[in-house]
């Protein structure tokens, strides 16, 4: 008979369960500080600030 | 759940969100006390109350009555307790004299106290008299346009953990405040309200019969938008049980 419970024992054995990524995943997830933004709206931004200075200028003065 | 809504500066529309999220609440069948801090007692005038009516909290601390006296039931579920400027004016009393926080506003849970799920407030800004509210209030909305005043403005503020942004009158053709906007998104992630309420003159025309752009054109997409904001906040309380 199929047993779920060793099914999921056996699953947190594999590199997938343990995997630091997935932990930080779930982590990230339960405190809601999860941002998921993807990398055409990185590239999108990097063209922003290439066309407007002020924006470019009060991200480099944050970031200082 | 108590609500405050500021501007994070003049002329972005806090009174009309205001007055859109407390209409929209009560749609859904929500009960809602809408009350008004700021001495031009503009937000009554978006629920047919007239011009020359003096009832209004402040009124109330001046003259020792009751804030239930002062406070308009205008639908089903929906409650407005306005500032009360006439009736002050009434009472001789200077606009620039500063009124003392109702012992209303100190109550531990305001919900409790009168007897609506959501007490929300129209904020005059985010500092002097009434900071104390933004303290004890579980959500503060900081509402403001996506353009590069604001961007300045919006690095400058401190956002307090329960401090969200809502962006209004989004001009969605426009470039640059999708730039904003997308910078926001990655520099303010969580604080940021994921729906931005688009430029529509309907608010306005709404504004002009006395009644919200979510009673008086509900298929508008300011109405739309502010339903799903409304949503957002139900979703909000639910996280905050």
């Amino acid at each position: 008979m199929y047993d779920n419970k060793q099914a999921i024992l056996a699953f947190n054995q594999t590199s997938l369960a343990l995997s630091d990524d997935v932990e930080l995943l779930k982590k990230q997830l339960k405190t809601n500080s999860f941002n998921y933004v993807d990398i055409a709206s990185i590239q999108a931004w990097e063209a922003s600030l290439a066309e407007w200075p002020l924006l470019a200028e009060w991200e480099a003065w944050s970031k200082g | 759940m108590q609500v405050t809504v500021a501007g994070l500066r003049g002329g972005v529309g806090t009174t009309s969100i205001a007055a859109m999220l407390a209409d929209a609440l009560s749609l859904m069948g929500e009960s809602v006390l809408l009350i008004d801090l700021n001495p031009s007692d503009l937000l009554r005038l978006y629920f047919n109350i007239p011009y020359s009516d003096k009832q209004g909290w402040a009124l109330a601390e001046a003259n020792g009555s009751g804030w239930e006296q002062q406070t308009y039931h205008v639908k089903d579920n929906l409650y407005v307790l306005p500032y009360g400027r006439h009736g002050l004016a009434a009472l001789g009393v200077h606009m620039d004299t500063p009124i003392s926080a109702p012992a209303l506003w100190l109550n531990e849970s305001l919900s409790a106290a009168t007897g609506c799920s959501w007490v929300i407030f129209d904020a005059a800004d985010t500092h002097g008299e009434h900071a104390r509210l933004h303290q004890s209030s579980d959500l503060h909305l900081l509402v403001t346009h996506a353009d590069m005043a604001s961007h300045i403005l919006l690095g400058q503020h401190h956002l307090a953990e329960k401090t969200k942004i809502v962006v209004n009158q989004l001009d969605v053709k426009q470039r640059l405040s999708d730039a904003v906007l997308l910078d926001w998104n990655i520099r303010y992630a969580t604080h940021l309200v994921p729906i931005s309420v688009r430029q529509d003159l309907h608010v306005q025309e709404a504004f002009a019969h006395k009644m919200p752009a979510t009673s008086y054109f509900p298929n508008s997409s300011s109405a739309q938008d502010i339903l799903s904001l409304a949503t957002w906040c139900l979703v909000q309380r639910g996280a905050a049980r």
